[in-house]
C-alpha cells in the first residue's frame, strides 16, 4: 500500500529517522550543559590581507646620522610592503612621532591609526660606520616582539644595512627568513627585437645598484649563480658555438668550463656544494645532460636518450636534479638521482612544461607552462602534486626563487614587433605580482641567496 | 421470465459491448502534429567550433616554449664574432664588509602594556572621531596631543580622555582584504584571448538522472543505526558536574558562533608564512564580564603541525584577531558569564593555506 509514493516500511523508516535525530540532539544539549571545562570554539575562516605596519622616521642619534636616518627607514618600509604581506601606513597619518629610541610607545595612538605592528629604530654614525638598531612592537598586545637588534656597516652600503633591518623584521613578524639583502642577476637588453645587445647585469633584488658586468658585443643567457653567490655561470655567443662560461664576481674574471669543442653547451647550473656543474651538450643532434666537476675538469653524461634533456637544477641537498625533456612528445618535467638513476616523471597536466627550478626550501618545484597559446608561471610539489598557476600572460618564462622560497623572478614578454622583456615577481600564494624595477629590457633573472 | 425484457436487456449489453469494442469510452488521442522548422544544417567542424565557444588561436602568435633551446639552435653564423673575453676589471674589488651579525641590544624596559579598558573606544580606527574626510598633514598642535595623550594612557591607570586626532581612514582601510587567494592565472583563465566569432548555441536541457529509488532495507539499516549511535552513550536526566549551571546558562548554538564570527573577522593570516599557515594553535583566554578579554590571560594551551618558533606566529595572529575584535567587548549573554568567562579558541587554518 502506498501514498504519496511511500510505502508502510519507508513511513516507518522516516519515523525512526526522525526520533532518532530528536534523541541525537537531547544528547547534545545534554553534552553542553554538561559542559565542564573552558568553552571550546573552533576558527577555520579567516581573511588574507597585508598586515598593516608603521615604520616611522628612524631617530638620528648624533648629527652625523641624519642623511641616513630617513632614508634607511624608508628602505625597510619599502621592503616590508613590497612584499604584499605588509601595508604601511603611511607617515602622514601617524598621530605620534617617535622622538628617542627608548621612548615609551603611545599605543593607543598607534591603535588609532589601525597600526597591528610597529618599527623603531636608531642610527648613530661614527666616522664611516653606520650602526642600526631597531626594535619591533605588537601594538595591539602591546609588547616587544623578540629582542631589539642592532647592525653595523659601512656608511657606503647603508642600503643593505637597511635590507638587513628589514630581513630580520621581516622573519620576526612573519616567521620564514627573509630575501631583501639578495642580488639578483639579469640581461641587460637594449634595441629593437630583431636586433637587441644583450649584456649581464646585477643589481640589488629592489633594482637599486645596478652593475653591467659584460659588455654588449656578443650575446649572453641564462646567467645562474652559486650558492655563494660568488660566481656567475652563462652562455655566451662569442665564439661560433654557444659555450657556458663562468666569472668570479668579485674578480670580474671568466674562463671558460673545460673543451666543449664541436658542441653547443648551454643550460647550466651549480651544485649546491660549488663544486660541480651540470648542463646541456648538444652533440650531433642529441642533446643530453652532463655534470662536470670544476675541480678536475671531468664531466659524466647523465641522462642517454635520443630526446631533448635541458634546463636541469639541483635539489637543495644535492641528492635529485630536476629537469625537462621531450622524451613522451611534449616537454615534460622529470627528476632522476644526482648520478643520472631513477628516473621518474613529475608533471602531468595538459600542456608543455619546462624550466624546472627547485625551491631552495626543497619542497616545490617552479616552472613555465605552455598551454592553450598562454604562458604561465607555476609551482608544484616535488611528487607532481598540487600544482598551481601564479601568472598568465603571452609569454612568461624562466622563474628563479628568492632565498627563502616565497617569492618567484621571472621574465614576462609582450607581444608584437615592439614587445620587450621585464623582469616580474610573485609571491608563491599567486598574489603581489608586480614588475622589478630595471633601467631598460631585462630577462633572464637569477636570485642570489642571502649575503652574508 | 419476460420475453421484452430479455430481448431489451440483450440488446443494452450488446450496445454496451459494442461501444466499448468501438472505444467510446477510451479518450482518442490524437497524434500530435509535426511541427516543422528551419534549421541550418552544421557541419562536425562547425558545430565543434561553436561548441568550443571561441576561435582556435593562430598558431602563429605562439612562441616556442623552449627559448633557451631554440635561441642556440639557430645558424651558427648569424651568431656574433668572438670577442675577447670581457674582463671589465682585473682587480679583485672585495665587496665592503657589514658587520652584519646582528648584536642583540640591551633590551629596552618593556613598556607598561596598556590595559584594554584603557583604550576603549579608540582601539577601533572607524571609532576614532572624524572631522575632515581627508587627512591632512599632522600639524605642531595635533603632534603635542598625540604625545601627550601617550603618556598619559602610559603613566595613568585610568583611562584617558582620548582626544580628537583626524585620522586618515582610507590609509587604514586594508586594500587587499580577501578570504581566498585569486592568482593571474585564475583571473584570466576563462577570458579568452580573441573574441568569439560566433555565439554560442544554447546547451540541451540536462538529462536528469532517475533517482535511485533507496530500498527500505536501506533506510531501517540507517535508522538502526542511528539510533544504535543515538543510545551508544546514557543521557544523563540531569546535568552530573555542574550544579551551579542551570539549564538556562547553556550558550545556544547561534551564542557560541557569534563568538567565532566576531573573531575570525579579525583573524588575519596574511602575513603568515607557509609553515604556520600549517599550525593548528589554540589558544585559551579569559573574558571579562563586560565582554573584553583579559589581554593577559591569552596563551596557547595546544598546537600542532610545527615547530614552536612557527606556532609562536600563528599565536600571534590568533591574539592579534581576540583582541582587535574584543576591544568593544564579545557580545555574550551576561546571564551566562560562566560559560563563557574561559574560552579556548582553535584557530585551524586549513581553508586559508594556499591550494
Amino acid at each position: 500500500m502506498t501514498l504519496f509514493g511511500l510505502t508502510l516500511s519507508h513511513k516507518l523508516g522516516i519515523f525512526r529517522l526522525t526520533a532518532a535525530m530528536i534523541l541525537a540532539f537531547g544528547a547534545q544539549m545534554g553534552a553542553v550543559w554538561a559542559q565542564n571545562g573552558p568553552l571550546r570554539i573552533e576558527i577555520t575562516q579567516g581573511v588574507i590581507e597585508p598586515l598593516p605596519i608603521a615604520v616611522p622616521g628612524f631617530v638620528a642619534e648624533n648629527a652625523a646620522a641624519l642623511d641616513y636616518a630617513a632614508k634607511i627607514s624608508r628602505v625597510i618600509a619599502e621592503d616590508m610592503a613590497g612584499t604584499g604581506l605588509f601595508r604601511e601606513i603611511p607617515v602622514s597619518a601617524h598621530i605620534s612621532r617617535i622622538s628617542a629610541f627608548n621612548d615609551p610607545i603611545a599605543f593607543a595612538d598607534w591603535k588609532a591609526v589601525n597600526a597591528q605592528a610597529l618599527v623603531v629604530g636608531a642610527v648613530f654614525v661614527q666616522g664611516v660606520t653606520a650602526t642600526v638598531k631597531f626594535r619591533l612592537i605588537d601594538v595591539f598586545s602591546g609588547q616587544q616582539m623578540g629582542e631589539g637588534l642592532q647592525f653595523s656597516g659601512p656608511v657606503g652600503i647603508w642600503r643593505r644595512t637597511a635590507h638587513k633591518v628589514a630581513d630580520a623584521a621581516y622573519s620576526r613578524l612573519t616567521g620564514e627568513s627573509g630575501y631583501f639583502d639578495s642580488r639578483v642577476v639579469f640581461v641587460a637588453e637594449t634595441g629593437a627585437k630583431n636586433k637587441r645587445a644583450k649584456r649581464l647585469a646585477i643589481m640589488d633584488y629592489d633594482g637599486a645598484n645596478v652593475e653591467y658586468l659584460t659588455d654588449d658585443k656578443s650575446i649572453v643567457l641564462a646567467p645562474r649563480l652559486s650558492s655563494e653567490g660568488d660566481k656567475i655561470l652563462f652562455t655566451s655567443y662569442k665564439t661560433d658555438f654557444p659555450k657556458i662560461y663562468m666569472m668570479d664576481l668579485a674578480r670580474k674574471s671568466v674562463v671558460s668550463l673545460a673543451d666543449q669543442k664541436g658542441t653547443m653547451a648551454f643550460s647550466p647550473r651549480f651544485a649546491p656544494d660549488g663544486k660541480s656543474v651540470i648542463y646541456s651538450l648538444e652533440k650531433g643532434g642529441n642533446t643530453d645532460i652532463y655534470a662536470l666537476n670544476l675541480a678536475s675538469g671531468a664531466s659524466r653524461q647523465l641522462t642517454n636518450a635520443p630526446s631533448i634533456e635541458t634546463a636541469p637544477s639541483f635539489s637543495p641537498d644535492g641528492s635529485k636534479i630536476v629537469f625537462e625533456s621531450d622524451r613522451s612528445g611534449g616537454q615534460q618535467i622529470y627528476i632522476m638521482d644526482a648520478n643520472g638513476q631513477n628516473l621518474r616523471r613529475v608533471s602531468s597536466g595538459q600542456g608543455r612544461y619546462g624550466t624546472p627550478v627547485w625551491s631552495p626550501r626543497g619542497d616545490l618545484i617552479a616552472f613555465t607552462k605552455q598551454n592553450q597559446g598562454r604562458f604561465h608561471i607555476g609551482v608544484m610539489r616535488i611528487d607532481g602534486s598540487e600544482e598551481r598557476l601564479l601568472t598568465a600572460s603571452f609569454l612568461d618564462e624562466g622563474p628563479t626563487w628568492a632565498p627563502n622560497g616565497r617569492v618567484i623572478m621571472f621574465t614576462r614578454e609582450t607581444s608584437g614587433a615592439t614587445g620587450k622583456s621585464s623582469l616580474y615577481s610573485v609571491d608563491i600564494s599567486g598574489r603581489n605580482l608586480k614588475r622589478a624595477k630595471t633601467e631598460g629590457a631585462a630577462s633572464d633573472p637569477a636570485w642570489s641567496p642571502l649575503l652574508p | 421470465m419476460n420475453i421484452g425484457l430479455l430481448v431489451s436487456g440483450l440488446g443494452h449489453l450488446f450496445l454496451l459491448l459494442w461501444m466499448f469494442a468501438a472505444g467510446f469510452f477510451t479518450k482518442i488521442e490524437k497524434t500530435p502534429e509535426l511541427q516543422v522548422t528551419q534549421v541550418t544544417i552544421l557541419s562536425t567542424q562547425e558545430f565543434d567550433a561553436l561548441n568550443a565557444g571561441q576561435p582556435e588561436l593562430p598558431s602563429t602568435n605562439t612562441p616556442d616554449m623552449a627559448r633557451p633551446a631554440a635561441e642556440l639552435t639557430p645558424a651558427l653564423p648569424s651568431a656574433p664574432k668572438a670577442e675577447p673575453t670581457p674582463v671589465l676589471k682585473s682587480e679583485p674589488s672585495p665587496t665592503p664588509t657589514l658587520e652584519l651579525a646582528p648584536k642583540l641590544m640591551p633590551s629596552p624596559k618593556a613598556p607598561e602594556q596598556p590595559l584594554l579598558s584603557e583604550a576603549p573606544e579608540q582601539t577601533k580606527p572607524q571609532d576614532a572621531p572624524r572631522v575632515a574626510p581627508v587627512a591632512a598633514p599632522p600639524p605642531p598642535v595635533n603632534a603635542a596631543i598625540a604625545q601627550d595623550t601617550a603618556l598619559a594612557v602610559i603613566k595613568s591607570p585610568d583611562p584617558a580622555p582620548v582626544p580628537e586626532v583626524m585620522v586618515d581612514r582610507q590609509s587604514m582601510a586594508p586594500e587587499a582584504a580577501t578570504t581566498q587567494i585569486i592568482t593571474e592565472a585564475t583571473q584570466t583563465q576563462n577570458i579568452p584571448t580573441l573574441a568569439p566569432q560566433t555565439s554560442a548555441r544554447p546547451k540541451t536541457r540536462p538529462t536528469v538522472a532517475p533517482k535511485p529509488e533507496v530500498p527500505p532495507e536501506t533506510i531501517t539499516d540507517l535508522v538502526a543505526e542511528a539510533l544504535a549511535e543515538a543510545f551508544a552513550e546514557p543521557i544523563p536526566l540531569e546535568p552530573e558536574a555542574a550544579p551551579s549551571r542551570p539549564a538556562v546558562g547553556s550558550l545556544t548554538t547561534f551564542e557560541m558562533d557569534s563568538l567565532r564570527l566576531s573573531v575570525q573577522s579579525c583573524w588575519n593570516v596574511g602575513s603568515l608564512s607557509t609553515d604556520a599557515l600549517n599550525v593548528v594553535v589554540t589558544i585559551g583566554l579569559s573574558i571579562q564580564k563586560n565582554g573584553m578579554p583579559d589581554a593577559a590571560s591569552i596563551r596557547i594551551v595546544a598546537f600542532e603541525n610545527g615547530s614552536e618558533v612557527v606556532a609562536r606566529q600563528a599565536f600571534e595572529a590568533g591574539r592579534r584577531a581576540i583582541i582587535r575584535c574584543g576591544a568593544k567587548g564579545f557580545k555574550l549573554p551576561k546571564e551566562k558569564y560562566d560559560q563563557w568567562k574561559d574560552v579556548e579558541m582553535v584557530f585551524n587554518p586549513k581553508e586559508m593555506r594556499m591550494k
